[in-house]
């Protein structure tokens, strides 16, 4: 199976190695950096587009596969041209006078520019967050994630919230993964000998396929988490009971240097958000920098 | 005359993958038409691997798989010198990947978990429908392969998921069955079912064979290997080791070697051996015959 969510890359780059809180920590915080606001189209595209780079770089630190993203992206496209239809379409409820034509059509209809730029706008935001989650699960074990969190969420600890189901369920979830992506190929197997096609066809006849794959995966989850809470009950399993980790996570050098590194881009996305909300009216990035104009 | 043939076929797993595996390297092979097939290895020798080539399920990565005038292989320069030659209704029927899976009928390991249907008949009927044929001569075909299995037409409009295991299994089976395949490949069909599920499941592939098809199972069990196969492919490592009779393969010193079970029969026989028996204990491939020849040293 080709490089998935939920699934450790067998390296020991020092992406793989980092601390998996500060790993956490970042891919929140390069999430939110995503969605800060930048003006207009030429600011967003401009920080997305460093975003990327940056993505790139610690992709490639992390020998992670830049392939491998595509194979996530498969599902996307049907959302991205629906966003398309959408956003050049709904474009025509608002106040047109600043916006900039793309295409005039002879009954005075116009598709604007703005249009296509906001569907490739929320694309590219979704294709990075992709790549972050890619990144973080491509180099973190499960359990390594389990135990950022459980650590995250201390401080609920002393106000009796029971942290430890909430990773319990967390880590069971994120182990489940690449069982029901293996149980689901089979599935997909078994049911293509059975004449099933699943990329053929109109989207009533995919739909339709894809029933064929849900019903009997889902029995099989019920099946199998019937199975896994018996078997955690035999061993004693409880809940509310206190738990030690076997794996006590340090934070090392590396770990803070990476830290500083990760505040210091924040700071870098920060200040453009700022620049670009504090003179709403100076044009871009690109016209403080080189003098290029805006779009 | 053969009906299968693999040529040098190779299957890597996650090519591209640092954890990439060779489940299958250089097997060359041929399976007969109507033979009763089994391929045995230990787990993860290629067995399921192997199968899931013949309707085409995953493409061999080098080399290439033959089923009759259908080739099967993943690399295009290859498949398009294998069809140079070849006459127009070959190249046509080398285009239609559901005519192949009709012709292979295989049922994974664990069937009965890949029904998804309402009502028995209709998940039954689900592969004719898939492969073409009416909603009439569907809902014929599924009511003749379910009374087959030895399932009641009494069931056949209930939930597939109120039956047993064993009735699950048979109902899965009668899907495949029910498309009429020429070859019929088995990955396990006893794992799991007691044994009066496994004689009824066996006995179910046996008439099967009876009326004339290609019959593959992949199996740990070298009693069903003994009572039923007529030819043994051995694997390991994901490569080919022999292809020979059941009587043959368990004689051969070589059986633990390649961590495969000896039969009852012939533990026993060993049994007798090593105790100093005195009667002929050659050439017996069934527990009737041994009693025979027990009871003749015994008494005659």
């Amino acid at each position: 199976m080709s490089n998935v969510f939920g699934k450790l890359t067998p390296y020991n780059t020092i992406i793989h190695r980092l601390d998996p809180r500060l790993k956490f920590f970042a891919l929140i915080a390069l999430m939110v950096m995503c969605f800060l606001p930048y003006g207009n189209y030429t600011n967003r595209f401009i920080v997305l587009g460093v975003l990327a780079l940056i993505i790139i770089v610690i992709m490639a630190i992390a020998k992670i596969r830049i392939s491998s993203i595509f194979s996530s992206l498969k599902s996307l496209w049907f959302m991205m041209i629906f966003l398309l239809i959408i956003f050049l379409f709904v474009q025509q409820g608002v106040d047109t006078s600043s916006l900039h034509p793309m295409i005039v059509f002879p009954n005075g209809y116009t598709i604007y520019w703005e249009g296509l730029f906001q569907t490739l706008h929320v694309f590219l935001r979704l294709v990075l967050m992709i790549c972050l989650t890619l990144i973080l699960t491509s180099t973190t074990a499960p359990m390594d994630i389990t135990y950022a969190l459980d650590w995250y969420l201390y401080p609920l600890k002393l106000v009796k919230f029971p942290t430890q189901i909430i990773t319990m369920i967390i880590s069971l979830a994120l182990r489940f993964i690449p069982t029901l992506l293996d149980e689901s190929q089979k599935i997909m197997k078994a049911q293509k000998s059975r004449g099933v096609d699943y990329n053929r066809g109109f989207l009533a006849k995919k739909i339709k396929s894809v029933t064929t794959l849900i019903v009997p995966l889902l029995v099989s989850c019920f099946s199998r988490s019937v199975e896994l809470s018996l078997a955690m009950d035999a061993r004693g399993y409880d809940p509310y009971g206190k738990r030690t980790s076997y794996k006590v996570l340090r934070f090392k050098l590396r770990d803070a240097i990476s830290l500083l590194i990760v505040l210091l881009i924040m700071a870098l996305f920060i200040t453009a958000c700022a620049y670009s909300s504090f003179y709403p009216g100076a044009d871009n990035i690109l016209n403080l920098l080189f003098g290029i104009g805006a779009f | 005359m053969w009906q299968i043939k693999t040529n040098h076929l190779t299957y890597v797993y996650d090519k591209k993958d640092p954890n990439h595996y060779d489940a299958l390297s250089d097997v060359s092979l041929e399976i007969k038409k109507g033979d009763l097939v089994c391929i045995v290895g230990k787990t993860g020798s290629g067995k399921s691997t192997l199968v899931q080539t013949f309707n085409n399920l995953i493409s061999p990565t080098s080399g290439y798989c033959q089923v009759e005038n259908f080739y099967i292989t993943s690399d295009k320069k290859l498949k398009k010198e294998l069809l140079k030659n070849q006459d127009k209704s070959v190249i046509e029927e080398n285009k239609h990947v559901a005519r192949l899976r009709r012709k292979v009928g295989l049922v994974f390991q664990f069937p009965e978990y890949q029904l998804f249907a309402e009502t028995i008949i209709k998940d039954v009927m689900f592969g004719p429908k898939n492969f073409g044929l009416k909603e009439e001569e569907a809902k014929e075909v599924a009511k003749k392969s379910l009374i087959e299995v030895g399932i009641p037409e009494s069931y056949f409009e209930k939930s597939p998921f109120e039956l047993s295991g064993g009735e699950k299994r048979r109902v899965a089976i009668a899907g495949i069955i029910a498309s009429d395949p020429d070859i019929l490949v088995l990955d396990e069909p006893t794992a799991g079912l007691d044994p009066n599920g496994k004689i009824e499941i066996m006995n179910l592939i046996k008439r099967f064979h009876e009326k004339g098809r290609t019959i593959i199972i992949v199996t740990h069990d070298m009693n069903l290997v003994l009572n039923f196969a007529k030819t043994v492919i051995v694997l390991n490592d994901g490569k080919l080791i022999e292809v020979t009779s059941p009587e043959k393969l368990f004689q051969s010193p070589d059986i633990e070697k390649y961590s495969l079970e000896i039969p009852t029969l012939f533990k026993f026989i060993n049994l007798l051996k090593n105790d100093g028996f005195a009667g002929n204990l050659s050439e017996i491939y069934d527990f009737d015959t041994l009693i025979k020849r027990i009871y003749e040293a015994k008494y005659e």
